[in-house]
C-alpha cells in the first residue's frame, strides 16, 4: 500500500534530519520502490505502518535502514571523466608542492559504493605513477551504512562494473570472481572508508582535495553552506575541492575561488582569517 | 549525427541496441552477421561497430580480422558486445584489435558509457 500524505512528511523531515537531503518522498515511485525492499525484510505490507515503526520505541535501526534505502546512491567510475583529467593534474600539482614524504591526503565525502574514490586510486597508481612512492591516504565516507559496506568489499556487478571503466582498466585492477568484478588488493590497500554524516564535524586532519560530488545539490542553502566551511576547515590553504558538473560554491561560500588552472576544481583561499594549517 | 553498424544475429538484440542508440542520437544501421557487415562496409563507414561474437555465416573474431585487412582512411571503433564474459575471452577480442567491450545483457547506461569512451579515445 502507499505512502499516505502524512507518513510521505514524516519521511522526508526523518530524512532531511538525518542527512541534511531535502527530497520528495510523496508520490515519488522511486521511494515506494525501494522502501518497499525494506518492508519485505520486516514482513510489513503498509507503508505507513513502516512509518509508524520507525517513530516507536526502539525503531532506530528501522529508521537508518529507510534512510539508506531513501537515499540516492548513484554513482559511477570516472564520473564526468574530462573532471578526472583535472584531477590528476591537480594531484600531480599538490604532490610537487608538498614535502617529499608527507602523506597526501585525499576525502571523497559522500562516496556512496566506492567508485569515486577507487577511480582516483586508479588514476594515482596508473597515471601518476604512485607519486613515486609518496605515501597517500585516500578516505571515502558516507552516511549510508549499507553504501560503505558495499564500498569496502569492492565488488561491482556487471552494469556497475561496465559503467565509466574502460575495458582495459576493468582487466587490470579488477579479478572476475563469478559474474561480478572485485578492486584487486593493490588497490583497496590505497582506500580506507568509514561512515560519517556531512552534516556533522569532518574527519580530523588536513586534506590536500576534498571530493563531494553530487550531495549537496539535495541540501537547503543553509545545510549547503555550512558543509562548504566545514570543507574549508578541513582542507590545507590552497587544496582543492570538487563538486558535482552543476554544482557550485558561488554565493555560498567566500573560502573558495576556482582554481584557473584545473577545470572544475575549487582552490582553497589562504586569505580569510587565520587558521592553524600550514600546507606541507 | 554519429553512426553505428549493429551487428548480431538476434533480432532482439538490434532492436534494443537500435532503440537505445536512437535515444543517444545514433543513426543506426544493422547486419544480422559478419557477412553482411563487411558488405555494408563498402557503402557506409560507421563511427562505432557494436559486434556480437558468436554469428552464423561469419563470426565476430572473423568479421574483425577481416576489417583489419580493409584499407580504410579511418577505422571504426569496434564495441564487442557478447555473452562471453570470460577475462580470458575478453583479452582475446582487445588483442584481435577490439576497442571496447560490452558484457551482454546490458542497459542504457552501460552502452551510453561504454560508446563515450570510445569517442573519447
Ligand atoms: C548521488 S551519490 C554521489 C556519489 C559520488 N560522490 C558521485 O558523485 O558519483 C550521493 C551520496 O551522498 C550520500 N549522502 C547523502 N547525504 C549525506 C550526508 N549528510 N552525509 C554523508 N553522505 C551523504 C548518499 O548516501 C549517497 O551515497
Amino acid at each position: 500500500m502507499g505512502l499516505s500524505e502524512p507518513s510521505a512528511r514524516l519521511l522526508t523531515a526523518l530524512v532531511e534530519a538525518r542527512t541534511g537531503q531535502r527530497c520528495d518522498t510523496a508520490g515519488n515511485w522511486r521511494v515506494e520502490s525501494r522502501l518497499g525492499g525494506v518492508m519485505a525484510s520486516r514482513g510489513l505490507t503498509d507503508m505507513d505502518e513502516l512509518v509508524g515503526r520507525i517513530v516507536a520505541p526502539g525503531g532506530a535501526g528501522l529508521a537508518r535502514d529507510v534512510v539508506d534505502a531513501v537515499l540516492n546512491n548513484e554513482t559511477y567510475f570516472f564520473r564526468d571523466s574530462e573532471t578526472f583529467n583535472h584531477i590528476g593534474r591537480f594531484i600531480r600539482h599538490m604532490h610537487d608542492r608538498i614535502e617529499p614524504g608527507r602523506t597526501l591526503r585525499i576525502w571523497s565525502a559522500g562516496c556512496s559504493t566506492g567508485q569515486e574514490i577507487y577511480s582516483l586510486a586508479l588514476l594515482i597508481a596508473e597515471e601518476l605513477d604512485g607519486l613515486e612512492g609518496r605515501p597517500v591516504e585516500l578516505l571515502g565516507t558516507d552516511v549510508s551504512t549499507s553504501a560503505i559496506r558495499r564500498a569496502e568489499r569492492g565488488e561491482y556487478n556487471q552494469f556497475e562494473i561496465q559503467r565509466g571503466l574502460p575495458v582495459r582498466r576493468m582487466l587490470r585492477w579488477f579479478e572476475q570472481q563469478g559474474e561480478s568484478w572485485r578492486v584487486q588488493p593493490a588497490l583497496r590497500a590505497m582506500v580506507r572508508f568509514r561512515s560519517h554524516n556531512i552534516l556533522e564535524a569532518a574527519p580530523a586532519g588536513f586534506f590536500h582535495l576534498i571530493l563531494c560530488r553530487n550531495v549537496l545539490m539535495y541540501f537547503p542553502g543553509p545545510a549547503r553552506e555550512a558543509a562548504l566551511a566545514r570543507f574549508s576547515d578541513a582542507l590545507v590553504p590552497e587544496g582543492g575541492l570538487v563538486l558535482g558538473a552543476g554544482e557550485t560554491v558561488l554565493g555560498r561560500s567566500d573560502r573558495f575561488r576556482i582554481a584557473e588552472d584545473f577545470r572544475g576544481i575549487y582552490e582553497h583561499l589562504t586569505d580569510f582569517p587565520p587558521r592553524a594549517a600550514r600546507l606541507g | 549525427m554519429r553512426t553505428c553498424l549493429v551487428v548480431d544475429d538476434s533480432k532482439v538484440i538490434r532492436k534494443v541496441a537500435r532503440h537505445i542508440l536512437e535515444t543517444l542520437d545514433y543513426q543506426i544501421s544493422e547486419a544480422g552477421d559478419g557477412r553482411e557487415a563487411l558488405d555494408l562496409l563498402n557503402d557506409t563507414n560507421p563511427d562505432v561497430i557494436l559486434l556480437d561474437w558468436n554469428m552464423p555465416v561469419m563470426g565476430g573474431m572473423e568479421f574483425l580480422a577481416e576489417l583489419n585487412r580493409l584499407d580504410l582512411s579511418v577505422r571504426p571503433k569496434v564495441v564487442f558486445c557478447t555473452t562471453e564474459h570470460a577475462s580470458s575471452s575478453i583479452r582475446d577480442a582487445l588483442n584481435a584489435g577490439a576497442d571496447e567491450y560490452i558484457m551482454k545483457p546490458f542497459d542504457r547506461e552501460t552502452l551510453k558509457s561504454k560508446l563515450e569512451i570510445v569517442a573519447a579515445a
